[in-house]
């Protein structure tokens, strides 16, 4: 008999507009030590599993039709909330939640919340030895400097500490069995890579049975043993790992994997015409001022010293760490926050702080499409609003003529126009895209900000997003700024690319140099942490160790030397300085020669 | 035509999910059809009442302070005027009231917490200054020492209640709009171009005023309160109005041997404001676009 057992398992979900099934799980069996990676997108139901199968659904408006959930043959459906409390949760199987910067309760040490976990377990631990079991705990997962964790709060750690600590909680009752709920997901993809790692090592030393949920398959084709495919709220397909990768039986599937096959894409070659966009030694600092410890005219620098250009018809795409100043760079160039220092120009001309009149003509020419089409686009107006903004800005027309230029713009993206009376909500996340590409290009740009465009949409409408970008940037000769974590995008996307680190430019080049022979060891290291279908198991990830300095005091000389591989002593003292490498190639290492050789 | 149609077309569904959230409270259902029969019979009072002389001056003496019977419900006052027909045209002249400075304060509240929230600097510091010196204030003393100052009437007593009240207002839609402006909508307008004055009445008020409203729906039952607590102590509605506040005050001299003078006006007041304060939760959960289909 299987460790873990699901048979027949039907969830319901009430709401107005009747009853909708969620899950329908005919039969999904688990070995024990076995690692079984559980994939799908949003909404097909993997959450309102983890949660089923350990009585935390909420009921109503869920609702648990039938079925059966056995761990160990136990059938959890059939126990009470509170036999669940003492002996199910926490010392039979345990949860990591996915976002690791809401699950710590901000009001309580660390030290105090392990502490609390481990007495509610075991009656009659003393004080001291809770905490010298939370040290080993935190040991355990390989948090550095264990004890003075203990007295910190939760939002002293970063990103990676505070997932770090959530897998202690987990351990600490000695659970058999681990449900992670995409336990990297917000997390940097080199924090990402030594998460896994550090999980997978606990499993091999514990002896743990995991069921790991992901929304990508690159994740758990590192990871797991046996992969399902969740869809609707169905399993559609199940099998070992890498049998799935490599014979997928369903279209989803299929779908999935073209989406984190970042090979199989290249961008479209294009005629680079003349200068579009020049930066040049833009700088963006924040000024801080910390009056608790009085220290005033701190300085955050987000942006320090970026130049670069961009001709007509190129896509030059931004990439780095959260953090690194992305967003900040192109909030600048789009003239949202006011630069400290350097100057922007837009076709010859001076683009920042050029009066009200200048600034409007740049306005017009430079537009961006967000990242969360929820929010980018106003729920309270009509779609035909929405979309004419910018044409009531730039021109005026009478209500007629703009409807039908708002139902041109509109059939260009794919969207019929029985949708100019709908609100925003009542469109998917895909088509809301595509309304806010209709958008941006309402007022006749010539260059398009892509800040992340396809990452909160599903991976069906991600693949013809990118479609349509490409088809519009054809028809209009746009010229693109991508930032984008998924480097498959920027792959497909970009001809250009230009690697942030803690607000400078570390590489930058033409997309295929630099994606086929990275120079800068931070490029490098990036590249290597993403997981791709070719990875089988840990040891092939590679993990970048350390955290982001902070940019508000960064280290001396390289900003990258205390992460870096090849640092030599000299990279603590002097700060490296953009070299031409030749082809319009810029590396800022000291090392820069000699790594581009060898 | 057609495209009215299909502007309305979204609105009716979405009353229909409105109506469909606010049947899963039935407290808050019972609540709001209370409130409709009260609104009614506020609007068609004069033609409801029984005796609609008997709102003004006119004197019955000959049957003052009866008891409750079938031809007078609720009894007579001291001079023989019909107590139902006066708590019925009570509400006309309460929920009209009530309206009116909610209205007002929202309108002196819902400007000044958009341009605060969404300015920021020290426009947003005066602003908020201004309103902490009216909170600082207890709202009833405050709208007394104004009543004091302007006159007592109910006219002026609307005033007075708005101007204790606007701050709560500006301070809620302020909270709001500083969240809202970081929204990427925002975002997207300040990039197209969009002037700042736009951007606060169509893209931000919008998006902020749903806890308004809220707040507003719940604060009628307390504004109904004060306005007749202003009229209890003589500072609101005028003789002859028919006040609930001014009949309870008129008939504690009678109480508790008369006591149906006192009791039926009392406990309109208290069903309206219990009413609202119940509809206020339900609307909260009505605009919450999380209970919502997404």
């Amino acid at each position: 008999m299987a460790y873990f057992e699901i048979n027949n398992l039907h969830i319901t979900h009430k709401s107005y507009e009747g009853e909708k099934d969620v899950l329908q799980i005919d039969h999904l069996e688990i070995q024990r030590g076995e690692t079984y990676g559980l994939v799908g997108e949003s909404g097909q139901g993997k959450t309102v599993l983890a949660l089923a199968v350990q009585q935390l659904l909420a009921c109503p408006p869920g609702k648990i039709v039938s079925g059966e959930v056995l761990l160990d043959g136990q059938d959890l459906l059939k126990l009470n909330q509170k036999q669940m409390q003492r002996s199910i949760r926490g010392s039979k199987m345990a949860m990591i939640f996915q976002d690791p910067m809401s699950c710590l309760n901000p009001v309580f040490t660390v030290g105090s919340i392990m502490t609390d976990v481990l007495h509610t377990r075991r009656q009659g631990l003393g004080r001291k030895e809770a905490t010298r079991e939370a040290v080993s705990l935190l040991q355990e997962v390989k948090l550095a400097d264990a004890e003075s964790i203990l007295s910190k709060y939760p939002h002293q750690l970063s990103g990676g500490q505070r997932q770090r600590v959530i897998i202690a909680l987990a351990l600490a009752c000695g659970a058999e069995f681990l449900i992670a709920d995409e336990p990297t997901r917000n997390l940097d993809v080199t924090i990402q890579a030594s998460i896994l790692k550090l999980l997978k090592e606990l499993q091999l030393k514990r002896g743990m049975t995991v069921l790991f949920i992901a929304n990508n398959l690159s994740l758990v084709s590192a990871f797991c043993d046996r992969v399902g495919i969740l869809y609707g709220g169905r399993i559609i397909e199940e099998n070992d790992t890498a049998a799935l990768i490599q014979n997928p039986q369903q279209e989803y599937t299929r779908v999935l994997l073209e989406a984190v096959n970042t090979e199989s894409r290249i961008a479209d070659p294009v005629e680079s015409g003349e200068e579009l966009l020049r930066v040049d030694h833009l700088k963006k600092y924040f000024d801080i001022n910390d009056d608790i410890k009085h220290q005033k005219h701190l300085c955050l620098k987000a942006v320090d010293d970026v130049s670069f250009t961009l001709n007509k018809g190129e896509v030059l795409g931004i990439v780095g760490e959260s953090g690194c100043g992305k967003s900040t760079l192109v909030n600048t160039i789009l003239n949202l926050f006011e630069p400290t220092e350097g100057e922007v120009w837009f076709e010859g001309q001076q683009a920042l702080g050029g009066g009200k009149k200048g600034g409007n003509a740049f306005k017009k020419n430079v537009q961006i499409v967000f990242q969360d089409p929820y929010w980018s686009l106003n729920p309270r107006w009509l779609i035909k609003d929405i979309v004419a903004e910018p044409i009531e800005v730039y021109e005026h027309l009478g209500e007629a003529e703009k409807l039908t230029r708002v139902k041109e713009l509109l059939a260009m993206v794919g969207i019929g126009e029985d949708a100019c009376y709908k609100y925003p909500h009542e469109f998917s996340g895909g088509q809301r895209q595509r309304i806010a590409i209709a958008r941006s290009l309402a007022s006749q740009p010539k260059l398009v900000v892509l800040d992340e465009p396809t990452s909160s949409i599903d991976v069906f409408s991600q693949e013809q997003i990118l479609a349509l970008i490409k088809d519009l940037k054809k028809r209009f000769g746009l010229t693109n700024i991508l930032i984008s974590h998924d480097l498959g995008v920027v792959h497909e996307l970009a001809n250009k690319i230009a690697v942030m680190y803690l607000g400078k430019i570390v590489e930058f080049g033409s997309a295929e140099d630099v994606f086929r022979h990275p120079i800068h060891p931070y490029t490098r290291a990036l590249f290597d942490s993403i997981p791709t279908l070719t990875t089988r198991g840990m040891d092939a990830l590679k993990t970048l160790e350390g955290q982001i300095p902070s940019p508000i005091n960064p280290p001396p000389g390289c900003a990258f030397h205390e992460r870096c591989a090849y640092a030599c002593d000299k990279c603590s003292q002097c700060a490296p300085q953009p070299e031409d490498m030749g082809g319009g190639r810029m590396v800022s290492c000291l090392r820069a020669r000699e790594l581009a050789e060898g | 035509m057609n495209n009215l149609i299909q502007t309305l077309k979204p609105r009716i569904e979405s009353f229909r999910e409105s109506m469909y959230l606010l049947a899963r409270n039935k407290l808050s259902l019972l609540a709001l059809i209370v409130l409709v029969l009260l609104v009614l019979s506020a609007i068609f009072a004069k033609v409801l009442i029984p005796y609609p002389q008997d709102i003004a001056d006119a004197s019955h003496i000959e049957i003052k302070l009866q008891p409750p019977s079938a031809e007078h419900w609720m009894g007579t006052d001291e001079l023989g005027r019909d107590i139902f027909s006066r708590v019925v045209y009570g509400a006309r002249v309460s929920l009209s009231s009530a309206l009116g400075a909610v209205g007002l304060s929202l309108l002196i509240g819902i400007p000044l917490g958009a341009i605060a929230g969404s300015f920021g600097g020290w426009v947003d510091n005066v602003i908020m200054r201004l309103t902490d010196i009216f909170l600082s204030f207890p709202p009833l003393l405050l709208a007394i020492a104004m009543v004091a100052i302007m006159g007592s009437g109910l006219n002026n007593a609307i005033l007075a209640i708005s101007l204790s009240w606007w701050p709560w207002y500006t301070r809620l839609l302020r909270g709001q709009a500083i969240s809202v402006k970081e929204r990427k909508f925002v975002q997207a307008a300040e990039t197209i171009g969009t002037s700042r004055l736009k951007i606060i009445f169509k893209h931000i008020i919008p998006n902020c005023i749903s806890p308004v409203i809220v707040q507003a729906s719940m604060d009628i039952g307390g504004v109904i309160l004060t306005l007749a607590s202003l009229s209890f102590l003589g500072l609101g509605a005028q003789l002859p109005t028919p006040e609930w506040g001014l009949m309870i005050s008129m008939g504690r001299t009678y109480f508790p041997d008369k006591w149906w003078y006192c009791i039926f006006p009392g406990v309109a007041i208290f069903i309206t404001v219990l009413c609202f304060n119940l509809l206020g939760d339900a609307i909260r959960e009505i605009l919450d676009p999380k209970t919502r289909k997404k």
